[in-house]
């Protein structure tokens, strides 16, 4: 849910890159973190736990354009795989505008990536956020494995159910495909942001909303900046 | 596909036999009617009855040992190979979820950059290539005929050994019956009879009951004194409870982590000390003033045993105060700053560059967001956590109502430094109870 400030002229997304542990998702930040300018990035946050190897989670703000007079902010995270993270991820995901899953090409961890989408669906629907409406996006990362699987494996085994999502092979150690994952999870969520700001043309009839769908359209405000969709709908 | 690899993921006692010992050349095959419904889970598991009809029938007797219930992985990597392509599922066909966008994003242009820079790298070579040798070519022996019936034992592969507890794998063929368990181990020697030796000495007899002292009368410990000024440099600071009302913790925690340098550094006055003043060394550790002499009878007087404690792991001597333990911590190897925050104020101790003072500055909201999100998760409110920026590294000792806090040098600190820091940190805790 985007949150919009018409007071400071501020779009804030928020884009979550999910995934198996050691799947590339710090990597992936690492690598856009180092390639934008300074003055339009925030510091590269890590958290980590006392075993100083578990990521709670990463932070990456991003400043860039401005949109029709609003300037655009994109909030970066990336979150545990690790099942003992659940809570983390579940804080993390809330008010999510779009995700990036971050596959592990080698084959040992297939069924890792499979558990690690469904644990993300499960975390998506806790916090009432439509799973088919989010904008997602896959990224096969560490193709340059030598024994990375074939990618139409991993299509089969995760981006198989309607709608199909975007997807990309991606070495993000040399910065291969990082920007395009980023970029098309971006698209989504500007064109989502940018329908569902377009005045609507006078209804015949109001059309049927579900919750989730309310939840993830944007939200407004004219106060001090809400970073957390939960304290404006609240 | 090779069934030494098959094997990798069986234990040597459920399989009967070493399956390290399996030549790469055995091969076993799988119907795909096996394997491919199980591809959809990114697990593919086979029984002990698919690896028998998969393998020769001479090799078939080697798993006479195997457990029934025995389940071995596939190796994907290996699977993949041998599965032929048509025979990898694909997805259904479904129309994408978003179709193309005509929106330029803050990141087109990079992408597009990297495009172009980037190549899609080539899978690493896992090993290097083999130069073959000129060698001159090997007689090939005439081919044995296989005896009709029955393989004897005797005639089984090789790598088809008995499940040997000692770990050296003999050949089922010489298999004898191993010795009984209640047997003597081979080289044990029988140990000597102890004999009783006589007490040396001999206890009088007790003429008298045994008594006990009375405890000495223990006199209360001294009220806690203001240390001098020059001393200690925590001064009361504003308290934690000026952040009341609390938003929650995910909406404080994006906008600490965010949040810019405070306009105004805090002053002495204002209750926060700040480290911030140019120091052109570290200053000196405070050297406490002689007790003076005091006509109350001291005898019996007990320091807080967290003193003592603080003064081990510090590896200092003299007096301890919370200010001085801080002043220990920053001088510590691997730390530049360090910060207390307790329930009445925040101390800081480091050198006065500009990463130490933004340390400062952002250590205490940064400590509320912490907090705030581990009450959030359900979580307890202790532990240390590390947190990396740009060009720093801060790790947080949370402990109770406290938190000590410290800017290292490298990414993470060491595991002893982080162990003692944890103690360090349960000790201060124990002394603002």
């Amino acid at each position: 849910m985007a949150v919009v400030n018409h007071e400071t002229k501020e779009v804030t997304f928020k884009i979550v890159y999910c995934g198996t542990p050691v799947g590339g998702k710090t990597t992936n930040l690492q690598y856009i973190h180092s390639r934008i300018e300074a003055d339009q990035r925030g510091d590269l946050v890590s958290l980590a736990t006392s075993t100083d190897r578990t990521l709670f989670f990463d932070f990456l703000p991003i400043n860039t354009v401005v949109i029709n007079g609003y300037a655009t902010k994109f909030m970066l995270y990336t979150i545990p795989g690790q099942v003992c993270y659940n809570a983390t991820r579940q804080l993390v995901l809330k008010g999510v505008d779009g995700v990036v899953f971050v596959s592990d090409s080698a084959p040992e961890r297939m069924e890792e990536n499979l558990q690690s989408l469904q644990t993300l669906r499960r975390n998506l629907v806790n916090n009432g956020i439509t799973v088919e409406t989010l904008p997602l996006v896959f990224q096969y990362n560490k193709r340059d494995l030598p024994e990375a699987v074939p990618v139409t494996y991993l299509e089969y085994l995760l981006n198989n159910s309607a709608p199909r999502r975007v997807s990309f092979e991606a070495a993000a150690n040399t910065g291969y495909n990082v920007f395009a994952t980023l970029n098309a999870v971006a698209e989504q969520i500007l064109q989502k942001f940018h329908l569902a700001t377009q005045p609507t043309p006078t209804p015949v009839a109001p059309p049927q909303v579900n919750e989730g769908q309310r939840e993830n359209s944007p939200s407004t405000t004219t106060g001090a900046r809400h970073s957390d969709p939960a304290a404006l709908s609240s | 596909m090779r069934l030494a690899s098959v094997l990798r993921s069986v234990s040597h006692e459920s399989l009967g036999f070493d399956p390290e010992k399996v030549p790469d050349t055995v091969m076993v095959d799988f119907p795909l009617s096996l394997i491919r419904p199980q591809l959809a889970t990114g697990r593919v598991q086979v029984g002990l009855n698919d690896i028998i009809s998969g393998v020769a029938e001479k090799f078939r007797p080697a798993f006479a040992r195997a457990q029934p219930s025995l389940m071995a992985n596939l190796p994907l990597s290996e699977l993949f190979h041998a599965l032929p392509s048509e025979a990898i599922p694909a997805a259904a066909p479904a129309p994408l979820a978003s179709p193309a966008s005509f929106f330029e994003t803050p990141f087109t242009n990079r992408a597009t950059e990297d495009a172009t820079r980037i190549p899609l790298p080539a899978p690493t070579p896992i090993a290097q290539q083999v130069v073959p040798l000129d060698l001159p070519p090997l007689r090939v022996p005439p081919p044995v005929p296989e005896p009709a019936g029955e393989i004897a034992e005797a005639q089984l592969p090789s790598f088809i050994t008995a499940h040997d507890d000692l770990g050296t794998p003999q050949p089922a063929s010489t298999l004898s019956t191993p010795p009984p368990s209640h047997l003597p181990l081979r080289g044990a020697v029988a140990a000597p009879a102890l004999e009783r030796a006589p007490l040396a000495i001999e206890l009088p007899e007790l003429t008298k009951p045994i008594g006990f002292l009375p405890p000495l009368p223990m006199p209360l410990a001294p009220p806690a004194t203001q240390a001098p000024a020059t001393q200690a440099p925590v001064v009361a600071a504003p308290d934690f409870s000026a952040f009341q009302p609390t938003p929650p913790a995910s909406e404080v925690l994006e906008m600490v982590l965010t949040a810019p340098a405070p306009a105004e550094q805090p002053t002495d006055g204002s209750g926060v000390i700040s480290a911030a003043e140019p120091i052109a060394e570290a200053p000196p550790l405070p050297v406490p003033a002689p007790a003076p002499v005091s006509q109350d009878f001291q005898f019996g007087y007990r320091e807080h045993p967290a003193h003592m404690s603080l003064r081990h792991w510090l590896q200092a001597s003299g007096e301890m105060s919370p200010a001085i333990a801080l002043a220990h911590v920053s001088r510590l190897a691997g730390v530049r700053a360090a910060v207390l925050m307790t329930g009445n104020g925040i101390s800081t101790e480091g050198h006065a560059t500009d990463a130490e003072a933004a340390f400062f500055d952002k250590a205490g909201l940064r400590y509320q967001s912490l907090k705030m999100m581990l009450e959030n998760m359900g979580q307890p409110v202790q532990g240390s956590f590390t947190m990396r920026l740009d060009n720093a590294a801060s790790t947080f000792f949370l402990e109770e109502k406290i938190c000590l806090a410290v800017l290292q040098d490298e990414a993470s600190l060491a595991d002893e430094m982080r162990d003692k820091l944890t103690l360090v940190t349960r000790e201060l805790a124990s002394l603002s109870n």
